[in-house]
Formats: structure tokens, C-alpha cells, sequence
């Protein structure tokens, strides 16, 4: 039934088995991802459970769109969107939290997931439509792969996106296509975000220009290598989603066999080798966001290698 | 003396022979012969150094299209006889001893540009390279020339892992199987370089570099720009004297390339 | 290869921990450890920030 090998076969199988356990881990956990009562927009520490909450929901949200999982895990997903649906007020804290901070991205970062899975809150449309019109909200400077998750999700909630993305796209460190044994961990992180919002997680594989596509087709290989050898498996996870959102994908075994092999049996993927051990090393807000990148990873190989 | 201490004497004087070799590449004060009138007759550790270097002794009479004088040509057949080449030894090891058993055999005429290994063209001293090559196959238990038939399902990785044993053999002058893989597989080469620069491991990534300056030399396209990643090697690299070889070897080789840099 | 006689005694072939420490040369490996760079020094949280990037929340001052 596969037009791809057994390479492709065995990735199937355990991207299958590495994304229900790392989605089903984020399920057992997520309350631990709870506001407190009363939280505000004003989110003391965003990056406790606001940021968790966001995360959790583009993975659920990619599950459904994707709908390469099993049903169970599509439940699941719905669950988690609804959990964190409830935590954000139904997206008043959203909407709050943007009219208090109107230079702030997150909360249209935060609700695109929402909307990409059938969600509303027409207040908070009706505002992000108007800052989307707006040449300073655009304009605002973020490092240029913020700048181009802004547009992304721009036009996933349907309002009109003047971007210019070739631009956008040539003003990013992945744009340039520069020499590649220079590249660090940092902007490793912003390759593949550049890459996320270029092909809208993706769905749209041919936004990649043929450049760029060439450039990380001899790569890619590289990077995932590298990193997987020194157990950096949040990233090596960030690296195989790329691979999936490529016209044509590599879909090489063996970031898939190493991610498996580093999984702990609860389901557990350590965010590094140096941590996931005992006690304090396995805290959810530690790991939370390898488990999100293996699910939204599995998603989307699934979805591309087909039925 | 503990095999670690060999093992130590052994990597100084392949730095020291190295030193010598890179000396007379620069056109230093350093002269060929190679191998100085001081260490000569060599002792074994000096001769195992000159089994480590192998085709590389030949670096500087081949980019000054000059034969390897006498006195380096005796103490490498003395080396081969007390380090003979052995069937039990590794692809990449037969591989350098083949390739210096075909440079010895091309004689006091000079260098020849065309392929030990193929039929070629005919000129003075094939009859001799063949028979030196017969006789480094023979010594090594081989019938012919044997060509790995698993070759094409190297993973870049594997191919890089192999290549870089092979370093030796990326020279000007000189061509075969290897030399014309590398041009081949420019790309495989190239990620394994990039692979081993990010790893911080220079030495790997020099002897890499040095391949694919020689498939550029040779019309192929690297998909790194070499003379940049020599650069990174230079500032970063911190080189022992055999991987500032290397170098120096794959920035000649670049220079010999039609409209390459210096 | 040469079939001159050199004017020296013949040479005595090298022993085996000889051979195993020149074979041990001749097929040097790669290094056997990746230094590849991980984080860099201030990225202590980076990671929690990633999928968002944004920015922490700016301290409110009200007027009095």
C-alpha cells in the first residue's frame, strides 16, 4: 500500500508508537499545567503554565488536523484542547491579555491552535483582525522567525495577510542558506521554527522554496546526526518534523530508532541524555515540550506517509 | 617499552617526518629528501613513521613534478620490508599500500599523470608498476585488484569514516578508484566534513577537506566553499603538524584548479 | 619495487606489538566523542520559551 521502502515502514511503526506514548504521558500530566485561581493577563510567569497551555494545544490541534492517529488519540487530543480551552477562559484570558499588551504575539500565537481545531472567540477575531491591519503590529521587531509565526497564524484565523514571505523568509539565518558546520543550538531552534511557519506545520510542503528545500535536503542529515549523538532529542525531534514538512521527505529510521530507545516506559522523552532519571529530573515542566514536538512530529509523518 | 610508550614514540616521529614533509611542500628551508641523512639508516620507529605517511611522503616531488629521490625510495622499500603489508590488514590500509607501492614503481623519470591502476596509456616504467603492484598484491594475500562490491551502499557517514583513512591517497598525479569516488560522491563527502567540523573534530574534518579539494581540482562541485572551511580549520583547528599537512596539501591542490585562489 | 641491495644488513622484520602500534596509526578512527556546542550560556530556559518565543511580561507601574 506504501509507495515508500521498509525504511519508511519502520519509521511508521515506531513514529506510531513514540507519538501515542509521548501524547498519552502529556495527557496523565497535564494538570500539573493548571492556573492557579484567578490567574490575570498579566501572567505573573508566563513561562509556567501559560506557555505549557499554548504547547499543549498545538500538539492536540495538529493530532486532530493531521488525523493520522487513532481515534483514542484524537479523543485525547480533543480532551487536552478542551482542558486548556477551560484554563484560558474559553480565550477571554486571551483577549484580555491582548488588549492589555496590544505589542504582545502570544495570544494570536496561543489561539491559532484554538481556531485551526474549530474554536472561536469573536471579540478576540475582531481584534486580531484589526492590529493584523495595522503596519506597526507587523512591523514590530522580533527576531524574523517570530515575525513569520505572527504571519502564519495571520492567516490561519483568515485575516488578510499582506506578507511579503519570500522577504520575510530571505531575512531569516535559514533564508541565507549559510555554511552549515556553523550552525549552533540556538539557531537550530530558529531553522526549524522557520520552517514550521513557512509550510504552516506542514500542511503546505511546496511553500518551501526550491532553495531552501535543496539546502536542507543535504543538511538536515547532518544536524539530526549530530545532535542525536549528544542526546539533545528535544531538537532532534524539532529536526524530523522539518523533514516532514519537506515536499519530500527523507524519513530516515534512525532519528526515529534513537527517540524511541531514549522514551522511558511511562512515556516519558527526556528533553537531553543528562536528564529524565529520578525525582526532580522528571518534572513535566522540564519535559513537557520534547513529549509536544515527538506528538506533532508523529503527526505529521504519519499524515505523509499516507494511510 | 609498554605498547603505550610505542605507541607514543611512533605518533612524534610520524609529527617530526611530518614536519619534514610539510617543509619541503612550503619550499621551506627543509629539502627533500623526506627522510633526513640523521635518521637514516632509520630505525623501527623511525621506518613506522614512514609507513604511516605512505603516498604523502610523495606530496612534495608531486606537486614539483620531481621523482621522489633515492635516498627516500630506499628507506620506504627497507620500511616495506620490515612493516611488510599483511592479508590480514584493513581496505584502507591495502589501499595506501598499493597506491605508495605504484609511486615507488613510477620510477626515477618522474611523475605520470595517468592512472596506476587502469590501462591508460602506455609510458616508461608501467611494466615495473605492474609488477610492484602485483608483487604489494601478492605480498598481501590479494589476487588482482579487488574492488569493493559493497561500496555503493556506503551511508554518507560510512563513506566519510573511510574516505578519511584514505586521506593519503588525495594527492595530484594521482588517480584510481578512490580519486574518482571522491568526485562521485561530493556531497556525501561534504556532509561528513560538515558532520565532523561540528563535532569539533579537525583532524577528521581536514583529511575530509582534503578530498573534496581534490574533486574540485578535478571539475566536481563540493557543496561547502572549501577555501572557507580551510580557513575555519586554520583559526579553529589548533593542528597537529600531520592534519596541518593535510591542509597544505588540499589548499595546493585547490590552487592547481583552473582559476582557484593563489 | 626495488630490487637494489641496499648497503646496509638486512632489516628484521617489526614484532607484533610493533605492528599493532603501527596498525593502530594507520587506521586511526574518527574522535570517539562528539564536542558538538549544546546550549549556550544564557539559554537556561530558553527551552521552556520556544514554541511562543515571547517575551516575559512587562512589569506594570501604575501612574498614582
Amino acid at each position: 500500500m506504501s509507495a515508500h521502502g521498509p525504511a519508511a515502514e519502520e519509521v511508521r511503526t515506531t513514529a506510531l508508537r513514540t507519538g501515542t506514548r509521548a501524547l498519552d504521558w502529556l495527557h496523565r500530566n497535564h494538570v500539573q499545567g493548571t492556573f492557579a485561581d484567578g490567574a490575570t493577563a498579566e501572567l505573573a510567569e508566563p513561562d509556567s503554565v501559560y506557555k505549557p497551555l499554548a504547547e499543549l494545544s498545538l500538539a492536540a490541534s495538529l493530532v486532530m488536523r493531521d488525523a493520522a492517529f487513532p481515534a483514542a488519540q484524537r479523543d485525547t487530543a480533543g480532551e487536552l484542547l478542551d482542558f486548556a480551552w477551560d484554563q484560558l477562559r474559553g480565550g477571554d484570558l486571551l483577549y484580555e491579555r491582548q488588549l492589555r499588551f496590544p505589542a504582545m504575539t502570544d495570544p494570536l500565537e496561543t489561539y491559532v491552535h484554538f481556531h485551526r481545531a474549530g474554536y472561536r472567540h469573536e471579540r478576540l477575531q475582531e481584534l486580531l483582525a484589526h492590529l493584523a491591519s495595522l503596519t506597526s503590529y507587523r512591523e514590530y521587531e522580533h527576531v524574523p522567525n517570530r515575525r513569520m509565526a505572527v504571519a502564519n497564524a495571520t492567516r490561519v484565523v483568515g485575516d488578510a495577510d499582506p506578507t511579503d514571505w519570500p522577504a520575510r523568509t530571505a531575512a531569516t539565518w535559514l533564508g541565507s542558506t549559510p555554511e552549515p558546520w556553523t550552525m549552533d543550538w540556538m539557531t537550530a531552534y530558529h531553522v526549524t521554527h522557520t520552517v514550521f511557519h513557512l509550510t504552516d506545520w506542514g500542511a503546505q510542503p511546496h511553500a518551501l522554496p526550491p532553495h531552501l528545500r535543496d539546502y536542507l535536503a543535504t543538511w538536515l542529515p547532518v544536524w539530526t546526526d549530530v545532535w542525536a549523538e549528544i542526546e539533545e532529542w528535544d531538537l532532534v525531534a524539532e529536526l524530523v518534523i522539518v523533514d516532514a514538512c519537506m515536499p519530500q521527505p527523507a524519513f530516515e529510521p534512525d532519528a526515529w530508532r534513537r527517540l524511541a530507545a531514549a522514551q522511558h516506559d511511562d512515556g516519558l522523552l527526556p528533553r537531553d541524555g543528562r536528564t529524565g532519571g529520578d525525582g526532580d529530573s522528571r518534572r513535566f515542566e522540564d519535559h513537557y515540550h520534547t513529549a509536544v514536538v515527538a506528538t506533532v512530529a508523529a503527526s505529521l509523518v504519519l499524515s505523509r506517509l499516507g494511510a | 617499552m609498554s605498547n603505550a610508550a610505542l605507541g607514543a614514540d611512533y605518533a612524534q616521529a610520524v609529527e617530526r617526518l611530518a614536519g619534514r614533509v610539510l617543509g619541503a611542500l612550503r619550499g621551506t628551508q627543509v629539502p627533500l629528501p623526506a627522510v633526513s641523512d640523521a635518521d637514516r639508516p632509520a630505525d623501527t620507529t623511525a621506518l613506522a613513521a614512514v609507513r604511516v605517511m605512505g603516498p604523502d611522503l610523495f606530496a612534495p616531488a608531486l606537486f614539483r613534478r620531481q621523482p621522489l629521490p633515492q635516498p627516500d625510495r630506499d628507506t620506504l622499500d627497507t620500511a616495506l620490508r620490515v612493516f611488510p603489508p599483511r592479508p590480514g590488514d584493513s581496505v584502507e590500509a591495502r589501499w595506501r599500500d598499493r597506491t605508495t607501492a605504484a609511486l615507488l614503481a613510477r620510477g626515477a623519470s618522474g611523475a605520470h599523470p595517468a592512472s596506476p591502476y587502469a590501462g591508460g596509456e602506455p609510458y616508461a616504467g608501467e611494466d615495473s608498476e605492474r609488477a610492484a603492484l602485483a608483487e604489494a598484491a601478492g605480498i598481501a594475500g590479494i589476487a588482482g585488484i579487488v574492488e569493493d562490491a559493497e561500496d555503493t551502499e556506503l551511508t554518507w557517514q560510512e563513506r566519510s569514516q573511510r574516505m578519511a583513512r584514505l586521506a593519503p591517497l588525495a594527492l595530484p598525479e594521482v588517480d584510481g578508484p578512490y580519486q574518482q569516488r571522491a568526485c562521485l560522491h561530493v556531497r556525501a563527502l561534504s556532509r561528513g566534513a560538515t558532520r565532523s567540523l561540528m563535532r569539533r573534530d579537525h583532524p577528521t574534518a581536514a583529511r575530509l577537506v582534503r578530498w573534496l579539494a581534490l574533486a574540485q581540482s578535478r571539475g566536481a562541485s563540493p557543496a561547502l566553499d572549501v577555501p572557507t572551511v580551510l580557513d575555519h580549520l586554520r583559526l579553529w583547528g589548533a593542528p597537529s603538524t600531520r592534519t596541518a599537512l593535510d591542509l597544505a596539501i588540499a589548499r595546493r591542490l585547490l590552487a592547481a584548479t583552473e582559476g582557484g585562489p593563489r | 619495487m626495488s630490487v637494489q641491495t641496499t648497503p646496509a644488513l638486512s632489516p628484521v622484520r617489526a614484532g607484533v606489538a610493533e605492528r599493532a602500534a603501527l596498525t593502530a596509526l594507520v587506521d586511526e578512527p574518527e574522535a570517539p566523542f562528539s564536542d558538538a556546542p549544546v546550549y549556550s550560556p544564557q539559554g537556561t530556559g530558553v527551552l521552556l520559551l520556544l514554541a511562543l518565543l515571547s517575551p516575559k511580561t512587562p512589569k506594570e507601574s501604575r501612574p498614582s
